[in-house]
């Protein structure tokens, strides 16, 4: 579903990620880890077509996110790392906003906007301003944003910072959830390795901008011999 | 065009939602009917003057149009040097910081779009502001008389000074937008762009220092060259071609630079 074949991002004396390569089926969850600044953010931006890569290519359900974006988009919901929600519009009026950017039609919009609301939990402050609701609520509109129009590929940059721990066990379930339902092809980053236990069948960690392990959990575990929190610090410095 | 409405339409609500939308219209309309007031009173003024002089050739070259309504217009042009800046100032700067701006460029509409929906949703906030001024001709064709009957106000010049308003607004506001697809900070856009309509206008002082062929350019350049025989009611080509094609600039150049984060 999701295939990165030498991706590249440069800024000028700067190197974000360099030569990342690695391969996403239909319906897997996928854990991207790695420290702060290793590139995570910059990866799933290029993914979604919001910042275009140095060199390589990358590919959704087939189609180039540089040939064609306007298809890949349609394809893919995205959360940034920080929830890209007007703070001056009200949650239903986000979310018909996004909606319609999306191509939902005018006449389905509410209830598309009813159905994310549901599952990402933000349906009872649905006519507040998206400035009054606090920061976990901010992150779960951000959530559901990304869920609208069902996506076949969904993108989540850090999907439960800012949450309560009820909050990331529900979006932790949210996640598993429509990764069983087969349809959905999931990337969450992270830096909290036990989300990554709970939610992702496979990790691929990048640091300074390269691959270095990209593997089944349990496959990692077993070859390495130490549990993923050592795995990580020892990948993550050498 | 359904994601232009739809961007016009997110621009329009935050104008609305917020209180920049009454801000804007209440102040605006408050400031033309106090001069109004005042145009109103000197007018009265000059009238009673010339009676008591006894010089009816004088009083007949009194009317509402040229007495009234145009100077009016044309100090609403001066205000829109200060509103156009603060109402564009956020359009591009505030998505940049506050993050928004990546959902725009992940969503499946063009640049294209996305500048057209910001145009259109300033566009309906400038045409509104336009409109206000109407309703002092309309007070003055309700209440004002005239020595022969029938409406003391001549509408036709009133639609095209209107107009003017409306394409000096659009012109301004395209260039509002372009500075603010330039900067993360609202404030460093409403500068310039306040900067640059400014220097807009005091370009005739520059005309009247170069020499030969240069001071024509200068003087084409300056949108008040091509205000004055709108507010008059005599429209113009030259100065319709010359709003359009200095707002499509604008909106090309805005186009460009949203693009180029695209690319970057």
């Amino acid at each position: 579903m999701i295939e990165v074949e030498g991706l590249t991002k440069r800024y000028r004396d700067h190197v974000a990620v360099e030569g990342l390569s690695f391969k996403v089926n239909k319906g897997e969850i996928v854990g991207f880890l790695g420290p702060n600044g290793a590139g995570k953010s910059t990866t799933m931006r290029i993914l979604t077509g919001s910042m275009p890569a140095t060199a390589g290519r990358a590919l959704i359900g087939g189609i180039d996110v540089f040939e064609d974006p306007l298809a890949v988009k349609r394809r893919v919901g995205y959360l940034p790392e920080i929830p890209p929600v007007y703070l001056d519009m009200s949650v239903t009026g986000y979310l018909a906003f996004v909606a319609r950017l999306k191509g939902v039609k005018g006449g389905s919009v509410k209830a598309e906007v009813e159905r994310v609301a549901t599952l990402a939990g933000v349906d009872h402050i649905l006519p507040r301003l998206i400035r009054n609701i606090s920061k976990g609520y901010r992150q779960r509109v951000g959530i559901a944003q990304a869920l609208i129009n069902d996506p076949e590929v969904l993108i989540l940059d850090e999907p439960t910072v800012g949450l309560d721990p009820i909050q990331i066990e529900q979006v932790r379930k949210l996640i598993t959830d429509l990764g069983q339902s087969g349809r959905h092809t999931i990337i969450l980053s992270t830096h909290i390795l036990g989300e990554v236990r709970a939610t992702c069948e496979r990790i691929v960690m990048i640091a300074r901008g390269h691959i270095v392990a990209d593997a089944k959990l349990k496959e990692l575990e077993t070859t390495h011999g130490t549990p993923l929190e050592q795995i990580f610090t020892k990948l993550a410095v050498a | 065009m359904r994601n232009v409405i739809t961007i016009a339409r997110k621009e329009l609500s935050i104008y609305f939602t917020t209180v920049i939308g009454y801000a804007c219209f209440g102040s605006f309309a408050f400031i033309m009917g106090l001069l109004f007031v005042t145009t109103v009173n000197k007018y009265q003024q000059y009238t009673q003057y010339y009676l008591s002089q006894s010089q009816p050739q004088l009083l007949e070259q009194l009317n509402f149009n040229e007495g009234i309504i145009s100077p009016m217009l044309s100090t609403g042009l001066w205000m829109f040097l200060f509103y156009v800046p603060f109402l564009t100032m956020r359009l591009f700067a505030e998505e940049k910081s506050s993050r928004t701006f990546e959902l725009l460029l992940s969503a499946p509409i063009t640049s294209f779009e996305m500048v057209l929906g910001k145009f259109f949703g300033v566009g309906f906030v400038v045409l509104v502001l336009s409109l206000i001024p109407l309703a002092f001709p309309l007070i003055l064709h309700l209440y004002g008389t005239t020595s022969g009957g029938g409406s003391p106000v001549e509408w036709l010049p009133v639609v095209s000074g209107t107009l003017t308003m409306l394409a000096v607004g659009l012109c301004f506001s395209s260039f509002g937008l372009f500075i603010s697809s330039l900067t993360e900070s609202q404030i460093v856009a409403a500068l310039l762009t306040f900067a640059v309509l400014l220097l807009a206008f005091l370009l005739p002082l520059i005309a009247g220092r170069v020499e030969g062929d240069w001071q024509q350019v200068v003087e084409y350049l300056t949108p008040m060259s091509h205000i004055t025989r709108g507010l008059q009611g005599r429209v113009f080509l030259s100065d319709l071609v010359y709003f359009f094609s200095t707002t499509l600039t604008a909106l090309f150049f805005t186009l460009r630079v949203v693009e180029s984060h695209r690319w970057r």
